[in-house]
């Protein structure tokens, strides 16, 4: 039987406060984009977007007034739901990108064992780069920090672009997941 | 048992270990949030087939991995310095691990855990059981798949596996690993090799616990060893942070640390009554490397 699916869930989706930076870094040839995507700054119901390239449907948990800027997001649910963070970091590159994540959580109703995070690249489909598994429960708070290498890319264009970062709840009953600001940095 | 994944998946799936990239197949729907060809997303998007371990099969098969042999670190506990750094750095004193843990530490309820990791092939399995929740997840041909068996259909995701060989950082300063910057503090996670997150987050590679619990080395020492399941283990006895310990209504904790892995064979938290509020206990386990 076929069935008509889509792939990528994104039940909401925010973009705000971005800082970017262009520094030569390492090599005169190098460059650093880096930048912190927080979410509901500006609107509690989070349509205050700096990029204007996404929509979404329905809402990701709860508001917290509380966490990085003073806003978080809270999802209680056994049903799985991605958290996007979306940057316009405008990188098109053919070579290799060296990348750092941080996600700040500071909240004891933060509490999933395993939150999962994606790095999603888009220069013709959108794709995945990089995930990580982080245990929200058991992290001390303050910012978490990931680090990899995206490897050159030999997709239909050519180059990556690093575009957005998602949060995906565990399913866990009983426990929360958060969403607060999201760092990112990219060298290449 | 036939299992439904989406053609999607299975391409991206290969298209993504091609290029060393991670993929998600998500049971969830989407929205039309990307300004991407969505002509030529829907030809890969949208159908959906009936997978039968022959059809899994090949798809395993399309992924170039090369999984190269890694080298064990050595190093002896001898203080809370190289105690810490061994429990936040297991997975350098390892490459294949077996065991069955039961704890309490996911969401307060009971859980068992299953686990069998092979670092050097790359292949690990995991089986998270609790009476709502039966999770299995297996690695193999530099494939990630999580199955949730409570589910009768899309109940598949899938990722590219996280080698060893792929994360080339110096881990050797832990001091570098945590950092404090206008009041916020950072930490410095690994990428995680053995690509089972549970059986790690409380086991076999706790990174969330040792920045929890031991990166201030003023709250906790070494009280000797104890013989568990036939290992030698360290015993750590500690209190927490103020903060730290709120979150986990946790006051003060033991920890049990296999001196030749680092990995953490038992834990048990109690609460300011000395009433055991957290527990892990691993109740079956082997090393062979």
């Amino acid at each position: 039987m076929i069935k008509l699916k889509r792939m990528f869930c994104v039940l909401t989706s925010c973009a705000t406060s971005i800082l970017l930076i262009n520094t030569p870094l390492f090599s005169a040839n190098a460059t650093t984009i880096a930048g912190i995507v927080d979410n509901d700054t500006s609107n509690p119901y989070y349509s205050n977007y700096s990029n204007t390239i996404h929509s979404f449907n329905g809402t990701w948990g709860t508001y917290l007034s509380n966490g990085y800027n003073n806003d978080s997001r809270l999802r209680q649910s056994i049903t799985k739901g991605n958290y996007e963070w979306v940057w316009n970091a405008n990188i098109y590159t053919t070579s290799s990108i060296n990348w750092i994540a941080k996600v700040y959580l500071a909240n004891a109703s933060f509490t999933d064992p395993n939150a999962y995070y994606e790095i999603y690249e888009d220069t013709y489909i959108t794709m995945p780069c990089h995930y990580f598994h982080l245990n929200q429960n058991l992290a001390p708070n303050g910012f978490s920090v990931f680090s990899g290498t995206m490897p050159p890319s030999p997709n239909y264009n050519g180059t990556l672009n690093p575009w957005f970062g998602l949060v995906q709840n565990s399913g866990i009953s009983g426990v929360g997941t958060g969403a607060d600001a999201f760092y990112f940095q990219f060298t290449y | 048992m036939n299992i439904k994944l989406t053609i999607a998946a299975a391409t991206a799936i290969a298209l993504s270990s091609f290029i060393g990239v991670s993929m998600l197949s998500s049971k969830n729907t989407s929205t039309d949030f990307h300004n991407y060809d969505h002509a030529q997303a829907a030809s890969v998007n949208n159908e959906t087939a009936t997978l039968n371990s022959e059809t899994l099969s090949e798809v395993s098969s399309l992924s170039i991995t090369e999984v190269p042999q890694t080298q064990l670190k050595e190093l002896e506990i001898t203080d809370k310095d190289t105690c810490y750094h061994k429990l936040l750095n297991s997975i350098d004193y390892y490459n294949t691990a077996s065991g069955k843990i039961e704890t309490n530490m996911l969401n307060g309820n009971d859980f068992s855990i299953e686990y069998n990791v092979d670092m050097n092939t790359g292949n690990a399995y995991q089986h998270v059981v609790s009476f709502d929740f039966d999770e299995e997840v297996f690695c193999e041909n530099g494939i990630v798949t999580i199955v949730n068996n409570l589910l009768q259909s899309d109940n598949i995701s899938s990722s590219p596996a996280v080698t060893k060989s792929a994360d080339t950082g110096n881990y050797d300063d832990d001091g570098k690993r945590v950092d404090c910057e206008n009041g916020i503090m950072s930490y410095h996670y690994r990428l995680n090799p053995t690509n089972l997150h549970y059986a790690s987050t409380v086991s076999i590679f706790p990174q969330e616990m040792a920045f929890g619990f031991l990166s201030d080395k003023e709250l906790w020492n070494i009280s000797g060893k104890e013989n568990y399941l036939n290992r030698e283990t360290f015993v750590i006895e500690g209190s927490t942070s103020p903060e730290y310990g709120a979150k986990l209504n946790i006051n003060n904790f033991k920890m049990n640390i296999d001196s030749q892995t680092g990995i953490l064979l038992g834990f048990e938290g109690y609460d300011a009554s000395g009433v055991l509020t957290n527990y892990m206990k691993t109740v079956e386990f082997s090393n062979a490397q």
